[in-house]
């Protein structure tokens, strides 16, 4: 990694830490999580081999949280006037893009790492089907990656961290709900629906376009935040 | 060291900036003045690359900023106005944060922080967050940041703002020995700096530039041999003039 991403990157993880927001998303996660899981996924009247309860609402969840933890990305830079300092110093866009989005999904991963000792609850319960359940956190992982970029790129948009934050939502939310199956079977492009991907992962079905789905979502977002900080520049 | 040549920049219909055109060169400090609106903050974020012209070039060293951003930024020291900084960062956090990005090399770096941090006077408030520090310190951290590399030009937004009489001194003193060896560019309307410090001055009103001259000549060309009056008679008379038209 180029000394100059893996500064911004430093700066901005460890930003993270630096107050108490951090820790309540965290545990919101793990609270959501839960009692998703336990109240709303039938958990103890389901086969729980594939931790369908706990996958089931990830989607849901990552999309409300996730928003709150990229919506200062961008927002504090403007506010404070930083981003003058940012946008002078001998970087180039896109790693200043690129060491914000890794620390970004950096943190979204320790959050989400926090889900894997209820794969052991599942385990006092009964059996665990090992291979699905670890295409669920791939899918979840990837989702994470793909929701950080699409909030990334909504906080550079932004000057106000609640604008950034409900702009992301309204958008990822959109992503995960409003899928374009209809439209896409009627012209024979399944795969561009979020559901029929997030399923097939999440039942263990692990396929290269699935995957690519994921990650050319947060390739075309990752492109869109370096044309609006390139705009920006020029205004 | 540095060439602004016809300069222009539109936002829209908006002209900010019509056909403007000096060089700066070692040893000068260029004040560059003008009323709000004016067009200098504009100028600076051209000549800092935040901008890019919508006609013309600025050349530092044969480098077109436009061309040749981050090679030409290891040139410049750039001080916005009011000084932002990462309030959560120490100011320690903060210089060394700034070297990581210009990727300067352990021996030199603790060489030139020694140095910056001494003749800054900020050895007492190295761990403290940067939040915290008065208006004053927050300046001098921000030169610090933007002198950490080594630059021979720098470039200031505004830079005695909100600063007591004692800092504002110190603050000169630090140009005058900083231009020694370089070029200083400083945007303000404050004329008591541009008479202690400034050894040229270009006026800017309503985008245009009216004047490139010393201190002494534009104090000398008035009656009252007077700087800010100069000023108020020029900018008015350009306005009137423009509201005749």
């Amino acid at each position: 990694m180029k000394k100059q991403i893996k500064a911004i990157y430093k700066k901005e993880f460890y930003s993270y830490f630096g107050n108490l927001s951090a820790y309540f998303i965290i545990s919101l996660y793990i609270a959501l999580s839960l009692s998703c899981a336990l109240i709303f996924g039938n958990f103890f009247s389901i086969d729980n081999r594939n931790m369908v309860s706990f996958f089931r609402y990830q989607p849901d969840i990552l999309a409300a949280l996730i928003p709150g933890i990229t919506m200062h990305l961008w927002t504090d830079e403007y506010r404070s006037g930083t981003i003058e300092f940012l946008l002078t110093q001998p970087l180039e866009y896109k790693d200043i893009i690129i060491g914000k989005y890794l620390a970004s999904v950096s943190f979204s991963l320790i959050m989400l790492s926090t889900l894997i000792p209820q794969m052991f609850l599942i385990k006092i319960y009964g059996n665990i089907n090992w291979l699905t359940v670890l295409s669920g956190y791939l899918c979840c992982a990837l989702i994470t990656i793909a929701f950080c970029a699409v909030g990334g790129l909504i906080s550079a948009c932004s000057k106000k961290p609640a604008l950034a934050y409900l702009g992301s939502l309204l958008v990822i939310w959109s992503i995960t709900v409003i899928t374009p199956d209809k439209i896409s079977q009627a012209v024979s492009l399944a795969d561009l629906g979020f559901q029929e991907n997030y399923q097939n992962l999440i039942n263990g079905k692990v396929s290269l376009s699935s995957i690519l789905y994921y990650i050319s979502m947060a390739l075309i977002s990752l492109w869109g935040t370096i044309a609006v900080i390139n705009n920006r520049q020029k205004i | 060291m540095i060439s602004v040549e016809k300069i222009s920049k539109s936002f829209g219909n908006l002209i900010a900036l019509h056909d403007i055109s000096f060089r700066i060169e070692r040893g000068e400090i260029v004040a560059l003045l003008g009323p709000n609106g004016a067009g200098k903050t504009t100028l600076i974020r051209l000549m800092t690359g935040l901008l890019s012209p919508t006609e013309g070039r600025i050349v530092y060293q044969d480098k077109d900023i436009a061309k040749e951003r981050v090679s030409v930024l290891h040139q410049i020291g750039y001080i916005p106005e009011n000084a932002p900084l990462y309030n959560d960062m120490t100011v320690f956090e903060f210089l060394n944060f700034t070297a990581e990005i210009w990727d300067i090399k352990e021996q030199i770096l603790e060489e030139r922080l020694k140095h910056l941090v001494n003749k800054l006077e900020l050895k007492t408030v190295l761990n403290r967050p940067i939040g915290e520090l008065s208006k004053g310190y927050r300046h001098r951290v921000a030169i610090a940041g933007a002198l950490i590399h080594g630059p021979k030009i720098l470039i200031m937004d505004e830079p005695s703002e909100g600063l007591d009489p004692n800092q504002k001194y110190g603050l000169r003193s630090f140009i005058r020995e900083f231009a020694s060896q370089g070029a200083v560019l400083l945007s303000t309307h404050i004329m008591e700096d541009v008479e202690a410090i400034a050894n040229r001055i270009i006026l800017l009103n309503e985008g245009k530039m009216v004047t490139d001259t010393t201190p002494m000549r534009l104090k000398y060309q008035m009656p009252e041999r007077d700087l800010s009056s100069a000023f108020r008679r020029i900018t008015e008379k350009q306005n009137q003039e423009g509201i005749r038209a």
